[in-house]
């Protein structure tokens, strides 16, 4: 027990960061993490109360706690699915903890623990607000929502775990490994969010108000939870409590019993390669350093998919509004309506997207301790940052116009509009790049070593929370302008706001952007 | 300085003054020293406030291997840092051949070669790639390149795992491919920081030829190292460091003409 908690307050203090000596206060970790949890839970606090109110409208407010433990459910299981491999199955925790005298289950439980309080934040963030709100309507529901805000989570984990143990071991053996992962893991990702949404329509074509109430066709014991919840048949919450321990136990059983076997498969001795004349290649600078980062990101998975989920939602944003508007029963009038609020709202939300899926905001935290090889280099510092912006914009300008094009063919924009669609995304995606550059010359984090130091990051954090705020403040001035005075305006105002943010921290690039990358001591 | 040694520092800095007063050309030959590479009361501070680098001068001609040694924590690596560029010093000044650090950084980084005590490479990237890398920075062409890694990586036994990742790398051969990358562009001004930890016997001989080879064209090597032997054979000049400031500077044979420069280097550093 002893050994546990020593193991336990040490993996837990090296995922926060919460001893870091140098800077102290916001980037030391725990504050930017505290920071950036109170404010996505203010944002689950609204989007909680806005969707229960419009359940009750609907007079389907029973089904709200499903819909919200769906939601639930499908973070944690998409999040662990994506992170079971680097995080329980890393080979240089295998090296350092291997040696020390602690019993195999110790360091298993350990794991387990760490990853599954990690992983737990989801669940926290989505049903914390809903068991207020809904347990205010329905008492018995505050009971059976922490019991499933508990549980399910833990067999969702223990699922990822399984199946991404198995991802693993099929694909650890091929030369290209992290690349078709990666592809792997998109396609399931893409795969999930399809299957949800076409579980969501019922026989007649119609989509179910409540797109996630639908998950028990994918994972069965989800129907226990809604009976307990629904139904308050609680017998069924014993059920679930069973069901998590019983497989909690079992898998860690077999963890233990083939931990060596385990790493022993995980484990596969880099291919040889002989050096041929031909490898020897001259490039100008830029494409060298353009290369460096880009090897740097498909080195890593995680990377890449928190690279590119921001620009497939933007695809799939569009399409699936779309799909949704078609169900509705509204006539021509509204039809038109609804297209005009369409050409106001997707420009802000395809850019939002878009721009969450940055690079810059960690860009320089990805150079780790090699950060002294381009500090030491004759690089100007401007080709520098201007090599991460340029790979912060391209997947931003391939999927922001592909799904420009696609709301102007579905929703029939005007010429106006249209140039909109494609412009302000953009821009949008160029100015968060400069403000996540920034953002992270002033908190790099050099002494990572896993891709959940990366993403826990301050910078990453801080640069998360602010470009969806600017978005939103951005999307609702065009919006209203747009509704209210008309789209002219509303574009030329947005334009020179976004021009004028580009420019002004462009100048500060300039400025303080060589100072800061200086001050950086590696 | 404890008053014995500091004696003992003016008597052997003052030697050369004394020799060219008797030749009575003190004065012309300070004029036409050349110096190549110029460190001006370069002084750096803590966050704390605490000096990490105080009030440094340094003076290092073409031709010279330069032996930096002080104990653990006496401000070497800061030193060298701030040489290279990667910590920004709070007063002072450092140029080489006339480029000062602070305002033409790209082209005095253009002049010179650092090599860390610990080479942390891009491990994702293969031998072959980084020096790639390395040579589209210094704009190197393709003919030169394959010249100098053919004639380098071959005398350093690597030139068959360059295309390996650096991942699979001992420590000694990442130290062997970042020589390789440093000599690639032939720099003015050579920054070593514990070259030979890791290295192989074979691979340290290797060194200290290509070492005085590259000094004997006119350039020069700024090393530091704990192993004061070395230090001894290879360098023509010597500052010892402490706490942050510099106890001495002179000449290799000022000292190692009356006692081991080990013996020296305890007695200053235990004492002073």
């Amino acid at each position: 027990m002893h050994n546990y908690l020593s193991l336990l307050k040490i993996f837990i203090t090296e995922k926060f960061s919460f001893q870091n000596r140098k800077r102290r206060k916001i980037n030391s970790g725990l504050g930017a993490i505290i920071f950036f949890l109170v404010l996505m839970l203010l944002v689950s606090v609204f989007v909680n109360y806005g969707v229960l109110d419009a359940y009750k409208r609907n007079n389907i407010a029973e089904e709200y706690p499903v819909a919200v433990l769906g939601i639930a459910c499908s973070l944690t299981f998409i999040s662990a699915l994506f992170r079971a491999n680097s995080v329980l199955f890393s080979l240089k925790d295998h090296a350092f903890l291997t040696p020390l005298p602690l019993k195999k289950s110790t360091i298993v439980l350990v794991k387990l623990t760490t990853f599954y309080l990690e992983e737990m934040i989801f669940s926290l963030l989505v049903m914390v607000p809903s068991i207020v709100f809904y347990g205010m309507i329905d008492p018995t529901y505050i009971f059976s929502g922490i019991v499933c805000m508990l549980t399910v989570p833990l067999i969702m984990v223990l699922l990822s775990i399984v199946l991404g143990f198995i991802i693993t071991l099929m694909l650890n053996r091929f030369t290209a490994m992290k690349i078709i992962t990666t592809i792997l893991y998109i396609a399931i990702f893409t795969a999930y969010i399809a299957i949800v949404f076409i579980i969501s329509y019922d026989t007649n074509g119609t989509q179910m108000v409540s797109t996630f109430s639908y998950l028990y066709y994918i994972f069965p014991f989800l129907q226990w939870a809604y009976a307990a919840m629904i139904n308050h048949q609680f017998i069924y919450l014993l059920i679930l409590v069973a069901l998590a321990l019983v497989s909690s136990g079992l898998l860690i059983a077999l963890y233990v019993l083939f931990y060596d076997k385990l790493y022993q498969a995980l484990f596969v001795q880099e291919k040889k390669r002989l050096f041929k004349s031909s490898d020897i290649k001259a490039q100008k600078s830029y494409l060298s350093l353009i290369k460096k980062d880009l090897f740097a990101i498909l080195d890593n998975p995680m990377l890449i998919i928190a690279f590119l989920v921001g620009n497939i939602i933007a695809i799939i944003i569009p399409i699936s509004i779309y799909f949704s508007s078609k169900s509705m029963e509204i006539n021509s009038e509204e039809l038109i309506l609804f297209n005009q609020i369409m050409t106001l709202i997707l420009p802000g939300l395809i850019g939002m997207m878009c721009a969450l899926s940055n690079y810059t905001c960690f860009s320089i935290t990805l150079e780790n301790n090699r950060l002294w090889i381009v500090k030491s280099l004759p690089i100007k510092s401007f080709d520098y940052f201007g090599m991460k912006l340029i790979i912060n914009q391209l997947p931003g300008f391939i999927f922001g116009i592909a799904s420009g094009v696609i709301s102007i063919v579905l929703f029939k924009f005007d010429v106006l509009s249209a140039i909109s669609i494609i412009v302000i995304p953009q821009l949008y995606i160029l100015l968060a790049g400069v403000f996540g550059l920034l953002i992270n010359l002033k908190f790099p984090k050099l002494n990572w070593s896993t891709y959940n130091e990366i993403k826990n990051s301050p910078s990453a954090m801080i640069f998360s929370f602010s470009s969806m705020i600017a978005a939103i403040i951005l999307t609702a001035i065009y919006f209203i302008l747009g509704l209210f005075i008309n789209v002219i305006a509303a574009f030329s105002i947005t334009l020179v706001l976004l021009i004028a943010g580009i420019i002004a921290l462009f100048i500060i690039l300039s400025k303080k952007g060589k100072t800061l990358l200086l001050q950086i001591e590696c | 300085m404890n008053s014995k040694y500091y004696d003992k520092y003016l008597c052997v800095t003052e030697k050369l003054l004394v020799s060219c007063k008797v030749t009575n050309c003190h004065d012309k030959l300070w004029s036409e020293v050349k110096f190549m590479l110029e460190i001006k009361n370069v002084s750096k501070r803590y966050k704390g406030g605490a000096f990490a680098n105080k009030n440094i001068t340094l003076e290092i001609q073409d031709g010279e291997i330069f032996g930096f040694i002080g104990p653990n924590g006496a401000g070497k690596s800061t030193l060298i840092k701030s040489i290279v560029g990667l910590h920004l010093f709070d007063e002072g000044e450092i140029s080489l051949d006339g480029l000062t650090l602070k305002k033409d950084d790209v082209e005095f980084k253009k002049k010179i070669a650092y090599i860390p005590d610990n080479p942390d490479l891009y491990e994702n990237l293969t031998g072959i790639s980084y020096l790639n890398f390395i040579a589209d920075i210094f704009n190197i062409s393709k003919d030169e390149r394959t010249q100098k890694i053919d004639s380098l990586a071959s005398k350093f036994e690597i030139k068959n795992d360059l295309g390996n990742k650096i991942k699979t790398y001992s420590h000694g051969m990442k130290q062997k491919l970042s020589l390789v990358a440093a000599f690639m562009h032939n720099p003015k001004l050579l920054i070593l920081d514990e070259p030979f930890v890791g290295l192989d016997p074979k691979a340290s001989y290797i060194v200290k030829e290509l070492m005085k080879d590259y000094v004997s064209k006119g350039n020069i090597i700024f090393f530091s190292s704990h192993v004061l032997e070395v230090v001894e054979k290879l360098c023509s000049h010597v500052a010892i460091i402490k706490k942050g400031e510099i106890v001495f500077n002179s000449k290799i044979q000022d000292i190692t003409n009356n006692e081991s420069l080990e013996s020296f280097f305890l007695e200053l550093t235990e004492h002073a």
